[in-house]
């Protein structure tokens, strides 16, 4: 599809780590992934495994402060989005790359307008009056829906449903056309009905504008629905990364393959609804080798060696350190 | 949910139905209620007030015409005294009689100066509500900025100078505050002068210079406190998730700081502001009399020594009616500031 292209974003080796007493604990290591103009990458995994944490270092938000420190490279557009300075972080936010946030009761500021949110977030990046970033504003909640846009622009956030302030997010994330979007569980929060609503709209955004995206998840059939490509993260590193199609169809990472075989309609084929003993480590007592290998059942002594994610066909990547042979076992 | 927390999504669908239609707004007969509330909440509170400064009179003991004439008085003074408190008629027509005289702006005469206490209070007034504007403008700049301060720079150098200074605030009496500046500005630096007034009228920098250290003094305490609320609730507000929403917009920390934080923490900081000010106006009696400043406070302070009980009783009531002021305020401003109150 979008093969041929350069990568709008080329993260490699992220490391953030956080001064825990005294000692520098990294709750991401050797994260790399790239996301393709317009293409929507997912980012799945467990609770824990990292995903807001690589998200927000990419927006400045993980990283810099006191106690944190950030490692590697995140090129967008000729630049690093790890060593840009305050300003230039300031002038890409919102206007580069959008994020759209897990809690939409608490995302939006109580006292403003919504309006004038939205409106707030285009004056800081566009020349524009007040009354025309108002008008903007307005346009944005058109754009995603927002029925009778103009009157709802002057009410304040307590006046909307979960959805329709989720709504409101997203016309703040597309206001000023940015080239990519970053949704860290944009659905997480809301009901089942009105998840597939704002999932409908997210792709519909995407496809209009062109945007890239990175959907954050822990769910595998979003992924499926909306993701061109899938990185799989495990205990602060990507295990697992390629097509969706490809990935589903035969995962090569072990811990890939268990989260597909926990699928209802995946397992539901296979005969049995298949679970990972154990729970992930924790940031503090990652295990020096493989990361998953304690709760593995196709470990081997050879798994205590440190891994790589290794490129193993074009467009894809896996960390196992027994390659795909661990496969024959699964049969039995 | 599933032990590993992955789950999956129904199938995707387009939007079937209309989104929930908005909450409505309270209707506006819900805010002229609750004012009117409010209002009612005053009035009840000032009868309360009137009642007890009243009563003021009774718990003079013995026959109050005698006591409080003082010793070696003439007969025709006590006989004075007694028309003027009304003695000898049922308490509740004393009572109605006064209140009728404070609602009409006669407040007695002064026992001692022989004048209108109304005249009395109105010549002092204009030096205390001076010294309390000062005081509380100082208060809300100062105790604000220090806050801002303190919140953007948490458990650094700056926070922990700036709470160590709060802390000795409010925990110094103001007229110990007041000695200490004057002993170092005026009667060391030479910088301010020590005591006394001059009306604005008259000279305004001379007039400006007298208030600066009552007013500070005055201003440690209030300022003080609205340090450290302003600290709590900004740094509070500072890490909520519509903050990281506004800073993922690209609005840079200043905007967020005094645009956003400081108008979510606006209803709290009224508040402080509010109770500070009574409390400030209270305050003045003493820094009043530590500067010698010719305000009510001070005619208060002397109308106790001079046993001047119809001064005293109208101090006593206007500050308390300055206070349901403020609170009746405080609550209005409270309810505008608050989006989800307002209607
Ligand atoms: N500010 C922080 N300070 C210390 N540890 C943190 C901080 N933020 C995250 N962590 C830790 O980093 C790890 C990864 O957290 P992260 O929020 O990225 O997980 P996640 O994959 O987004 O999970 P979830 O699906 O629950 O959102 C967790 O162990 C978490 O406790
Ligand atoms: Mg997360």
């Amino acid at each position: 599809m979008t093969g041929a292209k350069d990568p709008l974003l080329n993260v490699e080796n992220l490391r953030v780590e956080i001064d825990f007493n005294g000692a520098w604990v990294p709750l991401v290591d050797d994260v790399s992934f790239s996301v393709k103009p317009g293409e929507t990458l997912g980012l799945v995994g467990e609770s824990g495994s990292g995903k807001s944490v690589s998200a927000m270092s990419l927006m400045g938000f993980m990283g810099r402060q006191r106690g944190q420190r950030l490692s590697g490279t995140a090129a967008f557009q000729g630049k690093d989005l790890l060593r840009l300075n305050d300003r230039e972080l300031e002038s890409m936010r919102g206007n580069e790359i959008a994020m759209v946030f897990q809690e939409p009761m608490t995302s939006l500021d109580p006292a403003f307008k919504v309006g004038h949110q939205i409106a707030a977030g285009i004056r800081v990046h566009q020349h524009v009056t007040a009354a025309q970033a108002k008008e903007m504003a307005i346009e944005a909640m058109d754009k995603v829906r927002i029925p009778s846009a103009r009157v709802r622009a002057d009410s304040y956030p307590h006046e909307f449903s979960g959805g329709m302030r989720q709504r409101v997010l997203i016309a703040m994330a597309i206001a000023n056309n940015p080239s990519m979007l970053i949704a860290d569980e944009p659905t997480t929060a809301l009901d089942v009905s009105v998840q597939a609503q704002i999932l409908a709209l997210l792709t519909e955004m995407k496809e209009d504008l062109g945007l890239a995206m990175i959907f954050i998840t822990h769910n595998m059939g979003v992924v499926a629905d909306i993701c061109d490509r899938l990185a799989v993260m495990y205990a602060g590193q990507i295990v697992e990364e390629g097509d969706v199609f490809e990935t589903f169809a035969a995962p090569q990472h072990p811990y890939t393959d268990r989260l597909l075989a926990a699928m209802p309609s995946i397992a539901s084929r296979r005969g049995s609804l298949e679970w990972i003993p154990g729970s992930p480590p924790k940031p503090t007592d990652f295990p020096a080798g493989c990361r998953f290998a304690p709760r593995c059942r196709h470990r081997l002594d050879s798994c205590e060696q440190p891994t790589t994610l290794l490129e193993i066909s074009p467009g894809r990547s896996n960390r196992c350190l027994r390659g795909n042979t661990w496969m024959e076992e699964n049969e039995s | 949910m599933t032990p590993t927390g992955i789950s999956v999504s129904p199938a995707l669908q387009e939007p079937k139905k209309l989104p929930a239609p908005a909450k409505r707004r309270v209707p506006l007969s819900g805010l002229l209620r609750s004012v009117g509330t409010r209002i009612l909440r005053s009035l009840l509170l000032f009868v309360a007030v009137t009642i007890t400064v009243f009563g003021l009179s009774a718990l003079i003991p013995g026959d109050p015409a005698v006591s409080l004439a003082g010793e070696g008085a003439t007969p025709e003074a006590i006989a004075a005294i007694r028309t003027q408190l009304g003695l000898g008629k049922p308490w509740y027509e004393q009572y109605f009689s006064w209140t009728n005289g404070v609602l009409h702006g006669d407040l007695g005469t002064s026992f001692f100066y022989h004048t209108p206490v109304s005249d009395l209070v109105m010549s002092r007034l204009p030096v205390t509500l001076s010294l309390a504007l000062f005081a509380i403008i100082a208060a809300v700049v100062f105790g604000i900025l220090a806050g801002l301060l303190s919140a953007t720079r948490r458990g650094r150098l700056a926070d922990k100078i700036t709470t160590v200074i709060s802390t000795v605030g409010i925990a110094t009496p103001n007229f110990w505050v007041g000695m200490i500046l004057l002993i170092l500005f005026s009667l060391n630096w030479h910088i301010f002068p020590a005591v006394g007034y001059t009306p604005i009228t008259k000279n305004a920098g001379s007039w400006f210079m007298h208030l600066v250290l009552p007013a500070i003094a005055l201003a440690a305490a209030a300022g003080a406190e609205l340090q450290r609320q302003t600290r709590s609730s900004v740094s509070e507000i500072l890490s909520q998730d519509y903050i990281r929403t506004a800073r993922a917009q690209g609005l840079t920390r200043r905007k967020v700081l005094w645009q956003r934080a400081l108008k979510n923490g606006a209803p709290p900081l009224a508040t402080v502001v509010g109770f500070q000010t009574a409390v400030l106006l209270g305050g003045s009696v003493v820094v009043e009399k530590v500067f010698s400043l010719p305000g009510v406070g001070t005619l208060a302070i002397d109308s106790v020594t001079l046993k001047d009980l119809p001064i005293l009783q109208a101090v006593v009531l206007l500050n308390a009616c300055f206070v349901i002021i403020i609170n009746f305020a405080t609550d209005l401003i409270y309810t505008v500031l608050n989006p989800k109150v307002r209607i």
